[in-house]
């Protein structure tokens, strides 16, 4: 299982948001490992990537048989940022579908640089590196084909720049009004003279309502689970276990 | 002792963590170290819960302070070590509030408040939720309300369980990780281990088993878990991937923009727009925003046009909506998608409707005469009901746009219709020195003006002109008239004269009353068929009478003949009228002379049949003496000399279908016959191709249609190929006037004859002929793998003969002789279902008339039903089949007529009983098997369902479920519209289909067969 390039030759990336993004990570790799990051991306080495928050990291099989782990980290945004790039990409209704669609809207950029803020990488010190291999401290050439496979992939979903940042496509949209009011919000703050050290767990203690509007109005019923869901991860076998204690509940 | 309080706080990366402090003084407390004396010194429950910890709290977690964070001791709980401690916490609880927990607990948490558990130790706050949240993980867990999720813990996959709520708080996700992961270990020791676990899920569910899954294979298993407790919740479950995706255009409100809106339909059909699903939650962001990407994907002028607010859907201009519609319509069709559209908002054509049309009252001689005659078109042009003014029409030019306003409507108009029509102007315009206005020319006399004053209607566009019919005619099938598409209507004046009156809309053949030498009363559409053939012939022109079966063109014929003698007022009979030579199969021969004799006994008849038959001249002038000569086919070639020497004034063709082969003899005869006035009788006007219909009309009015190549051409083939509505009505207007069709089925026509209920029986195969079947299937695929086209044909159509054959009995099939039912149980579905049928009709003593295409069928059921209806009175069962001679075939449908209140059944070879049967006495037609040409099979049935019949029919046709019989009955059921427009495509098109397509037409669909 490897990922297979599109690119076959010539620069990686083809979207604007893409180009600048590898263009941005080029200069943290340097001359020498883009060619050679090029090259084993299109060998297909890369095993997987995954993305999540700040991190970006995939398998990468080198010339001695070794998977190494490779990863890029892009920081996710912290609350200011986020506020402002959220203030920007929800005065957009159509950016959740245009980015579906695989593109990221230059204009956006240019209106988050009044703030200072962008979803690509500022520049190449933004972005940092790992890798389980011994080139240290790099960046290696896992680091690099790991990165062309992410170009591509940003190529194709802009959302994972989104993911990335620490943002889902659910968060460019207004956060809509409750669908129902929460029914035990009396309960709901806590407030009292142990506040100050009772740390963290008393907030969103109070229970109905933080289950989301859809669990709530329709009756979830566990015999209603369907098994072939996980056969295909799981195997059957492992999905009927697993389906036989979901549908036995205790009363 | 010294009073302690507990904490349980949730770290950043420790998790769950119980911390204490004991008070050293007043206002003064410092945190625990150790364990030790707190495990010592608690209530027996809590010390066993705490039993396992570690002495020293090596861990620290961060606690915010009045002087900022502070880092102290902690023991970092999960699993059995957290709720076991909750738990025993929550017991103490429960032994100080008993009864009253509940509510204890509530107010607890209302004020934010501690709770005191023994004399020296202190729950605080944090810990009191805790509590809280323990009874909720709990019922969480007894309800199986959970997720779970494979995650990365200090580098290793391990898998968690999660409370259904993804923002919920993380100790309630740690309580409910510890209650699951006991449960489901007790539930795995209850049950036997699966042979294979890939991935170690089950027992890193269970406890701290390994799970043996990179991070790709961890965020499947998450995935996967995730819809596995999605599906459980019942009703909508929409995702953009498994959800039909559907566009919505909407008219603009107030001459804005068009709305376009994205929608999900559901599996039951209902559509909604992704914003709403949105909205409520039946859909995520994500799910909405691909749908959203999916439409601009495929519809390029939908990515430049505004989005509204919600962000999925669009408000397009005029033009963009034009745009959408001519040109991302089809590739989003194409791409599955369903694009909705206003109201019934179908492709409006232009349609050119002869608004005035009539034949120029005059010399009545020579080539002034039937085609030859004058005649006055005046054309409008319209679009869906509106007839447009010039100024309208210059409007849609320059729209150069798919959308056009109409008089304040929205019209969604091809706009290579308008063009076609005006081509056609153009070309009538210089055929026939037409003049074109902008302004009603005079009407025909009003009788009085409105009464009111109308809404003023603007004035539509007209051009008129005159040429001979002929001219006309070919001018509408020239290749000027090609796209144009025929309003047929409303004709509104004119249709008083001649031809004209025949025009469809026009008022019709003069009318006069039946012919008083004729032995009956005619009903009234009898009447006006006489009428109609009258006019005809008074114009020197030939028609089709094709009337279905049944509604007694035989009678119509002879009145006509009657009629001619008598004269009509105003008409005097002339003193000799020639001989009508009537051409016929064999078969009814006797059925004319006998209703000739009945009916019209003043006709003299001759019968031109058989060895001692007249020849040469004295046949010439044994006719001399004859009203009516009744000949055969096989005859009218081979006697064409001597019939040619007879100046016939008028050629009858019954079972006209006999000529419908250009070429052959008999066809080249009968066009050969010298007659002024021709007529083609038939059931089924064209049984296959309207190839057919131009060669009956060639036979009766030579030259009408065209040459067969440039009608197939221009006509029959964009109809039989597209369904050309254009065409079709090209196709009317022109033979409106020679086609004489009455339908049996419509009651305008014949009030007196009971219903037929046409019912479609699907019955399923019993098992044994499910087995069977798909061998059949396998073989034929393995066969027809690399054959030639000829060798695949022929390997098609046996295959298919043998399906049918399994369909009807594994026995007929096997052809071994086992007996049709063993022990008691049947082995086809047909037998069983048509057993059932026959018992019912034979317990009120009605009779049933069953058709076969296989005599070897047919042969098996004859013995069977004799035994098995021996009860009910039936002891035989009559079979005519193509071996039956005729004096036997008559005396089995004389016996079978005899006693109409009696049980009885009678079993028919489809071809030996598809035609001169009168069977009234059965009121149930049962189809075994299928033809699958519905003009066969409706003249099988109409055996039973022709006038005489007293009863209401009941026709149930056989198909087994899941098989090529059903499937071709869908097509037939396509075909029937086709013969209904008087159109029928051929029957070559099952061999060659491609294998794929043959075998998902042949191969069993298991869940219907069985």
């Amino acid at each position: 299982m490897s990922i297979e390039l599109i690119s076959r030759r010539g620069p990686i990336g083809k979207g604007w948001h893409a180009v600048a993004l590898r263009d941005g990570a080029e200069r943290l790799l340097g001359a020498s490992r883009v060619g050679r990051g090029k090259s084993d991306a299109r060998a297909g080495k890369v095993q997987w990537l995954d993305v999540e928050a700040g991190l970006a990291r995939g398998d990468v099989l080198d010339a001695d048989g070794e998977l190494y782990q490779a990863r890029l980290e892009l920081p996710a945004f912290r609350e200011g940022d986020r506020e402002a790039f959220l203030q920007v990409a929800r005065a957009r209704p159509e950016l959740p579908a245009r980015m579906a669609g695989g593109t990221y809207p230059q204009e956006i950029e240019a209106e988050l640089a009044r703030s200072e803020v962008s979803l690509l990488p500022r520049d190449a010190t933004e972005l940092s590196h790992d890798c389980s291999c011994l080139d240290w401290p790099g960046p290696c050439r896992h680091v690099a084909a790991l990165l062309y496979v992410l170009v591509e992939a940003v190529d194709e979903q802009p959302v994972l720049l989104l993911t990335l940042r620490g943002l889902a496509l659910e968060d460019l949209v207004s956060p809509r009004e409750p669908a129902t009011p929460p029914a035990g919000s009396g309960a709901d703050g806590p407030g009292g003279a142990d506040r100050a050290d009772g740390a963290d767990s008393a907030e969103g203690a109070g229970d109905g309502e933080s289950l989301p509007p859809a669990a709530a109005r329709g009756a979830w019923d566990p015999a209603h689970t369907d098994p072939a869901k996980l056969a295909e991860v799981l195997g059957e076998d492992v999905a009927a276990v697993i389906h036989r204690f979901y549908s036995h509940p205790l009363q | 002792m010294p009073l302690r309080r507990l904490h349980l706080v949730v770290d950043d990366d420790l998790g769950p963590a119980l911390w204490a402090r004991e008070q050293t003084g007043p206002g003064r407390s410092r945190a625990l170290e150790s364990l030790t004396t707190l495990r010592g010194e608690a209530p027996g429950l809590l010390g066993t819960a705490l039993e396992d910890a570690p002495d020293l709290l090596r861990h620290r977690v961060r606690i915010p302070g009045r002087d900022g964070d502070r880092r102290v001791p902690a023991l970092p709980l999960e699993g059995a070590a957290l709720t076991s401690f909750v738990g025993a916490v929550g017991e103490l609880l429960a032994e100080r509030f008993g009864e009253e927990l509940h509510e204890h607990l509530a107010s607890l948490l209302a004020d934010g408040a501690a709770a005191r558990l023994s004399d020296e130790l202190i729950a605080m706050p944090d810990l009191v939720v805790a509590v809280v949240l323990d009874l909720r993980a709990r019922s969480l867990v007894e309800e199986r309300h959970l997720r779970a999720r494979a995650v990365e813990r200090y580098g290793r996959p391990v898998m968690q369980w999660r409370a259904p709520a993804q923002d919920s708080p993380p100790l309630l996700h740690a309580l409910v990780d510890g209650h699951a992961r006991q449960a489901f270990a007790a539930h795995l020791r209850t049950i036997p281990a699966p042979a294979e676990d890939r991935h170690g899920v089950l027992w890193a569910l269970a406890d701290e088993g390994e799970l043996r899954a990179d991070l790709p294979t961890q965020r499947r298993i998450t995935a996967a878990m995730d819809a596995f407790v999605d599906s459980g919740r019942p009703g909508v479950k929409l995702s953009s991937g498994d959800s039909e995706l559907v566009v919505r255009l909407f008219e603009p409100p107030l001459g804005t923009a068009w709305p376009l809106q994205t929608c999900l339909r559901e599996p039951d059909g209902t559509v909604h727009p992704v914003a709403d699903l949105r909205a409520v939650g039946d859909l995520t962001t994500a799910g909405a925003a691909e749908a959203s990407a999916a439409v601009m994907r495929l519809a390029p002028t939908v990515r430049g046009a505004a989005v509204d607010e919600t962000g999925v859907d669009w408000l397009l201009t005029t033009a963009e909506a034009s745009e959408f519609l001519s040109r991302d319509t089809p590739s989003l069709e194409e791409a599955g998608v369903t694009v909705l559209l206003p109201r019934e908002w179908t492709k409006q054509k232009t349609t050119l409707r002869p608004q005035e049309v009539d034949e120029e009252p005059g010399e009545r001689k020579g080539s002034g005469v039937g085609l030859g005659a004058m005649v006055s078109f005046r054309w409008r042009v319209a679009v869906g009901e509106t007839e447009l003014t010039e100024e309208e029409m210059e409007e849609i030019r320059a729209a150069q746009s798919e959308l056009v306003q109409l008089r304040g409507q929205w019209v969604r108009l091809d706009a290579s219709t308008l063009r076609a029509a005006e081509r056609f102007l153009d070309a009538f315009g210089a055929r026939t020195r037409a003049e074109r206005t902008g302004t009603a020319p005079p009407r025909p006399a009003r009788t009085a003006p409105p009464a009111e004053q109308p809404p003023p209607v603007p004035e539509p566009a007209e051009v008129a002109g005159r040429a001979p019919w002929m001219e006309m005619f070919s001018l509408i099938l020239s290749p000027e008239a090609a796209d144009v598409d025929f309003g047929l209507a409303a004709l509104i004046a004119g249709g008083s004269n001649g031809l004209a009156r025949l025009l469809p809309g026009a008022q019709g053949p003069q009318p006069y009353p039946q012919p008083r030498s004729l032995q009956a009363t005619l009903r009234p559409y009898q009447l006006e068929g006489v009428d109609w053939m009258w006019a005809l012939h008074r114009q020197g022109l030939g028609g089709i009478l094709a009337d279905d079966m049944g509604l007694g063109k035989t009678m119509q014929v002879l009145a006509l003949l009657c009629r001619e003698r008598e004269g009509v007022y105003g008409q005097e009979a002339p003193e000799t009228i020639g001989p009508t030579l009537l051409v016929c199969p064999m078969s009814v021969v006797g059925a004319w002379q006998r209703e000739a004799a009945k009916f019209a006994p003043d006709l003299r008849v001759h019968v031109h049949h058989g060895g001692d038959r007249l020849r040469g001249e004295s046949f010439v002038a044994g006719t001399q003496d004859a009203d009516l000569v009744i000949t055969t086919y096989s005859l009218l070639a081979r006697d064409l000399p001597v019939l040619s020497a007879v100046p016939w004034h008028r050629l009858v063709l019954d079972e006209a279908q006999h000529v419908k082969t250009p070429g052959t003899q008999v066809t080249r005869a009968a066009r050969a016959l010298q007659a002024p006035h021709r007529l083609a009788l038939t059931g089924t006007p064209v049984e296959n191709r309207l190839a057919d219909l131009h060669a009956l009309m060639e036979v009766v009015n030579p030259g009408l249609l065209g040459s067969a190549a440039s009608f197939q051409e221009r006509v029959a083939t964009p109809i039989e190929e597209e369904g050309d509505g254009g065409a079709i009505s090209r196709l009317r207007l022109i033979t409106a006037p020679f086609i004489q069709r009455r339908l049996k089925t419509d009651r305008s026509i014949i009030k007196d004859l009971p219903e037929k209920i046409e019912l479609t029986r699907v019955v399923n195969l019993t098992p044994e002929q499910a087995g069977l079947y798909e061998a059949i299937v396998q073989d034929l695929m393995v066969q027809i793998d690399g054959a030639e086209k000829k060798t695949r044909r022929t390997l098609v159509v046996s295959a298919i003969t043998r399906l049918k054959q399994v369909c009807n009995h594994p026995a007929h099939y096997l052809g071994d002789g086992s007996p049709l039912v063993r022990d008691g149980e049947h082995r086809s579905g047909k037998l069983e279902m048509v057993d059932d049928l026959l018992g019912a009709a034979f317990e009120k003593g009605q009779k049933a008339l069953l058709f076969t295409q296989f005599t070897t069928f047919g042969q098996l059921l004859v013995p069977y039903w004799q035994e098995r209806f021996a009860d009910l009175g039936v002891t035989s069962v009559p079979f005519l089949h193509g071996g039956v001679s005729k004096r036997d075939r008559d005396q089995m449908v004389a016996e079978f007529q005899e006693d109409r209140d009696r049980p009885g059944l009678m079993l028919l070879s489809l071809r030996a009983g598809g035609t001169g049967l009168t069977l009234t006495a059965a009121n149930h037609v049962v189809h075994l098997d299928r033809w699958w040409n519905p003009a066969v099979e409706n003249q099988a049935t109409d055996r039973a369902f022709r006038i005489g019949q007293r009863r209401d029919v009941s026709v149930n046709k056989l198909v087994s479920a899941g098989t090529v019989e059903e499937k071709i009955d869908t097509v037939l059921d396509d075909k029937q519209a086709l013969a209904d427009l008087t159109v029928g495509p051929g029957e070559d098109w099952l061999a060659s289909l491609d294998d794929d397509r043959l075998l998902s037409l042949l191969s069993l669909d298991e869940e219907d067969g069985l």
